[in-house]
């Protein structure tokens, strides 16, 4: 197990500095300067230029990007060019945020998914089953700022009972205030992935349910909780894969969720710097995001692992 | 059949007891919620802005006009400042941390500001003539310690008709011009003057930590979440009757209209433009008025078609304002066929009044040689800052110029790209006749960074190849004329030539639209980009 996870950690290297390079020279690319974000419309030639050297951006790109790896490696991440404010100070707290929306609505769509896919796997024909079908397909269909504008519209305009946007009320905070901001950002930023979770397990469970050794496991008399226990790990290797993909489509998709509810996380914090060619965080946040794909891909396939001896002696 | 039917009866019961958590969850620590946040803390101003984060507050903040209105003027004073307090005519300047001011009568480049006595900075250092001098050597003197080259930067072109300043006495500082400059003091009001003190101790930091003398001091920011600001108790102005001001960076239209209708800001930014009806009708105040903004498209006046006055004022002709403004857009802008705004001190009333006419239009290009009309392109962005609704109004014009003949290809680049074209000029590869851009109009400089043949690309904005000997006569004359009545009335004659000349197509000003709950009382909506937040008070 050491050995498998210490090959997979390995592998981080050469991923996180493919996608570095990638980043930076897509942002060189970019049409674009970060200058004309800070100087006005009507600056002249020099004062432009005066704020470049300032920057840096006057010297060559491979020089800038030594610079940076350099920095980076020494857990710098550099100032960001527009807010003026050292990129983690910047970076980390967003990312923190993300992942606490994410979990929160992995936690949402998983468990619930799996509830409702198991269920109608095992009463394909009930009402229930039928209901969950159609409503998982419009978790699927509906797109999650439209499902998130209607949520802000019933639960905080017209009854009051919940906050619109933010992490925090006004002069509030604690814990349980955090927790009612995050429930209609996790409905909304869910509704997709139970959609899929919910259809997902549900055909993969169906399809166990076919298979010999449940008969067998039935004519032997065994409980309805031990067939259902069986049927489970050998669907999970499955499901954990899409669950993998699920909660990094949640870490990474979630600019929209963020921007509608004002929430401050990192897809809202990197989409803004595109905008503003603000590169020093948009190439850092990236290489976050990425190690967090990386990490999850990693955790995905070590509980693979775990419950798969295949996979540990391949 | 026995194990199936116990399953079903688990499934159920899970089931049911997730649906009951969950409704729980929603409803049980739900009262006492969204409602009462709004009018939990009497006395505090929540703002929801349009931008995507809070500005930083450094003496030129970040997020354009909106981090100024919101910061800038809040946290801190320039020699000279906006007088927001009347809505019903342009925004003046005023004293700010100068009292007074003369311009020498002998040396037309000098001239002598009086500072304000007694006033102090946020963490009690005293402002005087060293204050000011530090400030200006923190953006105008590379070799100073203090020298901030980014911020320098972005106050840009107000630093550049400054020559040198000195210290003449404790309360006295004189500035010298490049040249005779009446427009001085328009500058100055961008320049806000920070804490000494403040600077030197928190250096790299100091965004961090903002200390200057306006009307409210800073007291905490998180990014992406929330800017707090409490009244400056010892203001030397007018000091604000609220106790304190909370900034949050909504930047989606709609969700700052679900902010305001549940009551967690009490002051939204631009809401949707459909919802103002609703808005109305459930006692919100919808403020609008005019200001210095212009929705215009910049012509290639240098090739092709454009290049013919006639055919200019064809497409000034042909775009229907009133039905923008009022279908389109409810209300939230007014018809612009010239720089300026009517009633604005540079508006001229002598000047062509481009009304909705299509046959006109089509007689003009007809006289243009161009019977059947001619296709064009336009480059436009699809956001940023002060340009609206650029896709729908883009639509929109298209529409009215195609009915004349003109058939406008619309190509839509992201805000920072298209930006960046308009600096670089007109593209050489190929034909794009028009470039959509809002620029702000708030001081005389406008007229000549924008149209003078001394602004011609590439040492200036002026990108269109437009020139006119005369109108670079009347702007000289009003850049050297330190009367004011005199110099308004070249800037008016300036207005009448360039809508003549046509080297834009007017489109819109926009109105400004903002929402403010029932229960705020005393805020004057200025003529401004710009607001005085100290007579407001919640009741």
């Amino acid at each position: 197990m050491v050995a498998f996870i210490s090959k997979r950690l390995l592998l981080f290297i050469p991923t996180l500095f493919g996608v570095s390079v990638i980043v930076f020279l897509m942002l060189q690319m970019v049409p674009g300067d970060p200058v004309n974000t800070i100087v006005p419309a009507d600056a002249t030639e020099e004062e432009r230029m005066r704020v470049t050297r300032e920057l840096g951006l006057d010297k060559p790109i491979y020089v800038q990007f030594i610079y940076w790896l350099v920095h980076m490696f020494q857990g710098d991440m550099g100032t960001s060019i527009i807010k003026r404010l050292p990129v983690s100070e910047l970076l980390l707290p967003a990312v923190g945020n993300t992942l606490l929306l994410a979990a929160a609505s992995a936690a949402v769509s998983f468990g619930l998914g799996l509830a409702i896919g198991v269920y109608s796997a095992y009463r394909p024909k009930s009402w229930a089953a039928s209901l969950f079908n159609v409503l998982g397909l419009a978790g699927i269909g509906m797109p999650n700022f439209w499902a998130a504008l209607i949520l802000i519209g019933i639960f905080s305009v017209s009854l009051g009972w919940l906050p619109s946007s933010g992490m925090q009320s006004i002069g509030g905070g604690g814990l349980l205030d955090t927790f009612r901001h995050l429930i209609l950002p996790t409905i909304a930023a869910s509704l997709t992935t139970l959609g899929v979770m919910t259809r997902m397990v549900r055909s993969t469970i169906a399809g166990l349910l076919q298979q010999d050794f449940v008969f067998a496991l039935q004519a032997k008399g065994a409980p309805a909780g031990k067939v259902l226990r069986h049927v489970l790990k050998n669907g999970m290797p499955t499901i954990l894969t899409v669950a993998g993909l699920q909660f990094g489509y949640l870490i990474g998709g979630s600019v929209l969720v963020e921007t509608v509810f004002a929430w401050p996380g990192i897809g809202q914090l990197i989409y803004q710097a595109i905008g503003q060619r603000d590169f020093p965080i948009v190439q850092s946040g990236v290489l976050v995001v990425a190690v967090a794909f990386v990490l999850i891909n990693l955790a995905v396939d070590s509980l693979h692992a775990v419950l798969d001896p295949r996979v540990r002696h391949s | 059949m026995k194990p199936y039917s116990s399953l079903k009866k688990t499934y159920a019961i899970t089931l049911l007891l997730l649906i009951l958590c969950l409704s729980m969850v929603l409803s049980g620590c739900g009262r006492g919620g969204a409602a009462a946040e709004g009018s939990a803390a009497k006395g505090t101003l929540v703002i929801a802005m349009s931008a995507a984060n809070i500005p930083v507050p450094d003496t030129m903040p970040t997020e354009g006009y909106e981090g100024m209105r919101f910061v800038g003027y809040q946290l801190y004073d320039g020699l000279v400042k906006w007088d927001l307090t009347q809505g019903d005519k342009p925004a003046e300047l005023a004293g700010g941390l100068a009292e007074s001011w003369e311009h020498s009568n002998s040396d037309p480049t000098e001239w002598t500001f009086h500072l304000r006595q007694g006033v102090k900075f946020h963490d009690g250092t005293p402002f005087n003539a060293d204050s000011v001098i530090f400030a200006l050597d923190r953006l105008l003197k590379p070799d100073s310690p203090y020298y901030d080259a980014k911020t320098a930067g972005s106050t840009g072109s107000s630093l550049r008709f400054i020559a040198k300043y000195a210290k003449a006495d404790e309360n006295t500082v004189r500035i010298y011009t490049n040249g005779p400059y009446s427009f001085l003091l328009y500058d100055l009001a961008s320049i806000l003057i920070p804490s000494p003190e403040a600077v030197k101790k928190y250096g790299g930091d100091y965004a961090n930590h903002p200390t200057g003398t306006g009307p409210f001091k800073f007291v905490s920011m998180k990014q992406g979440q929330e800017l707090v600001m409490d009244k400056n108790d010892k203001y030397w102005g007018t000091v604000p009757k609220l106790d304190r001001v909370v900034l949050r960076p909504i930047s989606d239209p709609s969700a700052r209209l679900a902010a305001i209708q549940s009551g967690e800001v009490n002051w939204a930014e631009i809401p949707p433009t459909e919802s103002i009806e609703q808005l109305k009708s459930m006692g919100f105040q919808v403020l609008t008025n005019t200001y210095p903004h212009i929705w215009p498209y910049v012509l290639n006046t240098a090739d092709g078609p454009w290049k013919d006055k006639k055919v200019r004022q064809a497409a000034n002709y042909a775009i229907d304002r009133e039905g923008m403004s009022a279908d389109l857009l409810g209300g939230a802008s007014i018809p612009a066929t010239q720089l300026m705004y009517k009633g604005h001190a540079w508006y001229s009333s002598d000047a062509e009044p481009y009304a909705y006419d299509p046959d006109k239009a089509k007689k003009l290009l007809a006289e243009a040689g161009y019977p059947n009309g001619f296709s064009t392109t336009f480059l436009v962005p699809t956001s940023g800052s002060g340009n609206m609704w650029p896709v729908q109004m883009n639509e929109y014009v298209q529409k009215d110029l195609k009915a004349v003949g003109i058939d406008v290809k619309i190509e839509s680049i992201e805000w920072q790209s298209l930006l960046t074209q308009y600096l670089q000029g007109f593209p050489k590869d190929k034909e794009v006749g028009a470039i959509n851009i809002s620029l702000p109009t708030i001081a005389p400089n406008s007229f000549p960074n924008f149209f003078s043949s001394a602004a011609l690309f590439p040492k200036g904005l002026n990108i269109g190849g437009y020139s006119n000997p005369e109108l670079d006569r009347i702007l000289n004359e009003a850049q050297t004329s330190f009367d004011a009545g005199k110099r308004d009335a070249l800037l008016k004659q300036a207005s009448a030539i360039i809508a003549e000349d046509a080297p834009w197509i007017f489109v819109v000003h926009d109105l400004n639209l903002r929402v403010l709950a029932p229960d705020i009382h005393g805020f004057v909506q200025p003529q401004s980009w710009f607001a005085d937040l100290t007579g407001i008070s919640i009741e």
